[in-house]
């Protein structure tokens, strides 16, 4: 499987990282994946996938209210807020 | 000094805590150029060491200096992660592991200095700066856990904490020659390490003796509930070591191995063999997968991870009149050129059209990989292996990022497994260049591997 690099930069983009003018990462990225394809030609068909060690079993907690962090914490170490929220550039319009 | 000798002489008022910190802050300042901390902390430990008055026996860190590596939370202080992302970031609570260290009595003396979001295996990777090696300048200490080896390693702490995916613990220590721990996955809270790859990531011990890392890892491990992953350690009866059945992997023969490593692992088998464990060959045909399944699970879940690092709640804002480019121009700026990399691989893996041949292929082999050493665990009560292929490397002697990534051969399977490890400093190359030997285990035989261990440091 060739990896094409306008899908990397599409990838780049899903990502919110830029990469068009950087050659160098563009040409490692490539190399990586198709070294990274030597898993496709094993069958792995009686594996199920693995997401997690077996000792581990997600746990859920019970749906009772418990505190947090304060807002004002919270916004203590954002570059721009009004105090309530965070501030962003406008996004509709 | 370790710190089992530190708290004989801690309790017979030989040194005071406030000494004991003093002698640690000396060394950092005679060896600064190391560049082991990005956050030292040194006036704020000598004051935390003054209201150290009496002796607590209870406290089983009493006084004792230990280096926090920054990734891993304290409320109030830094939280960079070797990244220019989180530069001026401080952490609004503390890490459950150092509310551990906390209650045990430890004093913190800084936040070292690391690969960033623990993605290296060299030290090279921060926005800080490289780490050197304290034993030789001209060496990586290993990585990502540099610093937190280095510190040690430099007599600026009596022991660290450290964060092990692909080894970052273990290969640090070899590289440093001191004793690691990758503990049994979800026995040690992850609350308050910042996620690399969240199924495979946990905060480990380093030290200059067995004793002194199984200390340590007694003091850090406990059930959180803030940690979904969490699960309580089991503990296990040591076997006589007549008893004890270790595995060496035939495929170690095939490998890339340093023939002075591989002949301490010879020596290595004659000790524990001397001291009654029997040998057995074992085999692990999926070896050779275990890079490329965790260079695609590990981008993978790191591209989720980091996915919150936007510039908008914390860290780094690079402005724009437009969101969309101020995430890019925030992300582009803030990430250096690995965390890129391993960003950009696993959104790749994961994204549609390739989600199947790379991500989903990729949990296959790690659940065959498992499967193997569950297997081999079952039969044998360890596996020993060295830590590393190669003694610790010269600065930027290494440019390729899979020639980095082969550095960790043999320190992923365990993460992929979720199983414990312990690397144990057993001799020098030629060059005077530590080397470590490794012994794996099934979940929760951390005891085991930690007497196992000790026969090998005697």
């Amino acid at each position: 499987m060739k990896v094409s690099k306008i899908y990397l930069e599409k990838v780049a983009s899903l990502a919110k990282i830029e990469i068009e003018s950087n050659e160098s990462i563009q040409d490692d990225l490539v190399r990586l994946l198709e070294h990274f394809e030597e898993l496709s030609r094993v069958d792995l068909s009686f594996f199920e996938p693995m997401s997690l060690p077996p000792q581990c079993r997600l746990k859920f907690r019970s749906d009772e209210p418990q505190t947090g962090i304060k807002q004002t914490e919270a916004l203590k170490e954002a570059p721009k807020t009004n105090c309530k929220f965070y501030t962003v550039p406008k996004i509709i319009g | 000094m370790t710190i089992k000798e530190a708290r004989v002489r801690l309790k017979k008022m030989e040194i005071s805590p406030l000494e004991l910190v003093k002698v640690c802050k000396a060394q950092f300042e005679e060896k600064h150029d190391i560049n082991a901390f990005i956050t030292p902390m040194y006036d704020e430990a000598l004051k935390d060491a003054e209201k150290l008055i009496n002796f607590d026996d209870y406290k089983p860190l009493w006084g004792i200096p230990i280096a926090i590596k920054d990734n891993i939370a304290i409320k109030g202080v830094r939280l960079t992660c070797g990244s220019k992302i989180l530069a001026s970031y401080k952490s609004l609570f503390d890490a459950t592991v150092i509310e551990n260290l906390k209650k045990a009595g430890a004093i913190v003396v800084g936040k070292t200095n690391m690969d960033e979001f623990a993605m290296g295996s060299s030290g090279e990777y921060s926005a800080f700066g490289s780490t050197k090696n304290p034993l030789d300048r001209s060496l990586v200490p290993g990585g990502s856990s540099s610093g937190s080896a280095a510190s040690v390693a430099a007599g600026m702490a009596l022991g660290s904490l450290g964060s092990d995916t692909g080894g970052s613990v273990r290969q640090p220590a070899a590289f440093c020659g001191l004793v690691g721990i990758r503990p049994t996955y979800g026995t040690v809270s992850r609350y308050g390490l910042v996620a690399f790859a969240s199924s495979v990531d946990q905060i480990g011990p380093i030290g200059t003796s067995v004793e002194d890392a199984a200390l340590l890892l007694n003091v850090i491990r406990s059930y959180d509930k803030n940690d979904s992953t969490s699960v309580e350690f089991l503990d296990s009866n040591v076997p006589k070591m007549n008893e004890i059945r270790i595995g060496i992997p035939v495929e170690l023969e095939e490998l890339p191995i340093q023939n002075e490593i591989k002949t301490k692992l010879e020596e290595a088998k004659k000790i524990l063999e001397q001291a009654g464990a029997k040998f057995v060959k074992i085999s692990l045909p999926s070896l050779k997968y275990s890079i490329s399944t965790y260079q695609l699970i590990t981008p993978s879940e790191c591209s989720a991870n980091l996915a919150r690092f936007d510039g908008v709640r914390y860290g780094l804002q690079v402005s724009s009149d437009n969101l969309s480019t101020q995430y890019k121009k925030t992300r582009s700026e803030g990430f250096g050129s690995e965390v890129t990399r391993r960003i950009l691989v696993g959104t790749y893996a994961l994204s549609e059209g390739f989600f199947d041949a790379f991500y989903l292929q990729a949990c296959r082999m790690r659940a065959k990989i498992s499967h193997e050493l569950y297997e081999t665990l079952s039969i044998c009560h360890a596996i020993l292996t060295p830590t590393t292929p190669t003694t610790a490397f010269t600065l930027d002697s290494v440019q390729d990022p899979l020639d980095m990534y082969a550095c960790d051969m043999l320190t992923i399977p365990q993460g992929l497994a979720g199983i414990p490890a312990i690397s144990v400093p057993f001799g020098k190359d030629t060059k005077g260049r530590p080397i470590g030997i490794q012994l794996s285990g099934p979940a929760f035989s951390e005891n085991i591997l930690i007497e196992l261990g000790k026969v090998l440091e005697e």
